[in-house]
């Protein structure tokens, strides 16, 4: 038997979920390389494991991107580095998505996203459970293995200096010259 | 901006990883690390004993002789029989260290056209105190960054974050900061094992127990036994100041996870005193079917520089443990 044979049960779920669950590391490390390095560095820990929770993979997965993505990323300062789409590669994905948007928005999403990837962690993490992956807040923080009180209050201060990256949106003197974000072609 | 942020953030991130997929041979290649990740934990086993082995032979005989009676007395018969003597006759004593540990990855490409480079894949970095005779000790690991990662290499062997680390008994005590500062009152960790395994030696990444990495002098006393060779190669300097130096090797039988082996490594000792001063320590190990895992090898590196024989310690365990290690 060959060594990926063991784990035929994963190759499944990758060819069935690997969009969604790369989307979610890429999220949580900041980018699509540490994304994928995020993943894999998941997919190890799984494989250690896996006779006792091949029943669940996936809930087991899931579960180690974001551990890992709040203790072991911390833990080893990997700094996200800012996603790198550009405003042209922007404007395809809002129009693909099926709502064209003006330059400003453009540039709203390139700062949120920028934002993101600039907070701790853990309140990182708790963005996109909750906005990514819609889950509620007790979801949320059974799968952080944390209080429904972190959860809030973490999601509460992302937001918060999300709210402060962005004010000159809300206060309607955007930048007209927004930096791209670090790695983005102009 | 008319829609709420929490809005606006939902459709930023689902327009940030539109069309993301994994790679075709991702599961593939997490079997592959796997597999060199069981490597690096049996080469730890064999390192992290020699390591904590030398740990323990940095203890003093009592009463160091002076340099007239050492003249008068008949040397040990062999370097290896001052070694045992200097570990079973020895009066305890304390000791200051600091042990850098590392795993390189030999002659490494990142990509297929990058040049060949050796990849750190772990590396720790360790001072602090500790007294065999309450087994007791603590100090600071600084996590200096990898370079086997896809980070920037300008921040490659910086400090990524710090371990307060103690050891009493046979648990150790853990916690983190980004900082070199700890904040009172921030959780610590504990753990069954020694500063092995509260340091992951040679790249443990998780929780489990390194195997040979007891504090026990019994344990310690038969790791040098087993040592296979041991010889005298020279003497530097003169008076207080000259030191010896021991080379030793010893050949790591081979198993079904990687091939024969060889440790090596020297050892310094103070003449006079006859005090440890540094020990030295590498093996490379290749993976015995290169055919099913990777064909590469890894080095496990170990120094470590002993002073202050004596220091007073005083390492307690935490009043609070937030969490307790698997």
């Amino acid at each position: 038997m060959r060594p990926e044979d063991a784990y035929a049960g994963l190759d499944a779920l990758i060819a069935r979920r690997g969009d969604a669950l790369l989307a979610t590391a890429t999220l949580l490390a900041g980018s699509r390389p540490a994304g994928e390095d995020l993943l894999q560095a998941a997919l190890e820990r799984v494989m250690r494991h896996w006779r006792r929770i091949r029943d669940e993979p996936e809930l087991y997965l899931r579960r180690t991107i974001y551990r890992l993505a709040v203790d072991q990323w911390r833990a080893r300062r990997r700094r996200p580095e800012v996603l790198g789409k550009t405003e042209a590669e922007l404007d395809t994905a809002s129009q693909r998505a099926g709502h064209p948007d003006s330059t400003e928005a453009v540039h709203l999403r390139l700062a949120l996203v920028q934002g993101l990837a600039q907070l701790p962690p853990r309140q990182r993490a708790v963005l996109v459970l909750r906005y990514w992956e819609q889950l509620s807040e007790s979801e949320a923080a059974d799968l952080l293995g944390c209080s429904l009180g972190t959860v809030k209050s973490s999601a509460s201060r992302g937001l918060a200096r999300l709210r402060d990256i962005t004010a000159p949106w809300a206060a309607g003197d955007a930048p007209a010259d927004m930096p791209l974000p670090k790695g983005a072609r102009s | 901006m008319t829609r709420a942020i929490e809005d606006e953030l939902a459709t930023a991130m689902r327009e940030q990883v539109a069309g993301l997929a994994p790679a075709p041979d991702v599961v593939a290649r997490a079997v592959r690390r796997n597999r060199r990740r069981a490597r690096i934990r049996l080469g730890a086993s064999v390192t992290a004993a020699v390591g904590i082995t030398a740990l323990a032979v940095a203890i003093t005989l009592p009463g160091a002789p002076t340099d007239a009676a050492r003249a008068s007395r008949p040397l040990p018969i062999s370097p290896r029989a001052r070694l045992l003597a200097a570990m079973t006759t020895s009066a305890q004593l304390s000791y200051r260290v600091h042990l850098v540990n590392r795993s390189v990855l030999p002659g490494h490409r990142m990509t297929r056209t990058a040049r060949p480079r050796d990849l750190i894949n772990w590396y720790a970095d360790y001072t602090g105190v500790y007294d065999p005779r309450t087994r007791s000790g603590s100090g600071v690991n600084i996590r200096r960054n990898e370079s086997g990662t896809l980070a920037d290499p300008a921040t490659y062997g910086q400090p990524g974050g710090y371990d307060q680390v103690r050891v009493i008994g046979n648990r150790y005590y853990t916690r983190f900061s980004l900082t070199a500062s700890f904040r009172p009152g921030s959780s610590w960790t504990a753990g069954l094992g020694s500063l092995a395994q509260a340091l992951d030696l040679n790249g443990g990444r998780d929780w489990a127990p390194t195997s040979g990495g007891s504090a026990d002098p019994a344990v310690l006393l038969d790791t040098v036994r087993r040592l296979g060779q041991v010889r005298l190669t020279g003497r530097n300097g003169s008076g207080a100041q000259a030191l010896d130096t021991y080379q030793f090797r010893d050949q790591i039988a081979g198993d079904a996870s990687v091939q024969p082996h060889q440790l090596a490594g020297t050892i310094v000792v103070h003449h006079q005193s006859n005090l440890i001063a540094r020990i030295t320590m590498q093996t490379t190990v290749t993976g015995a079917q290169p055919q099913i895992a990777d064909g590469g090898q890894l080095t496990f590196q170990t120094v470590l520089a002993f002073s202050d024989y004596g220091v007073t310690v005083s390492a307690r365990a935490p009043a609070a443990v937030g969490t307790t290690a698997g």
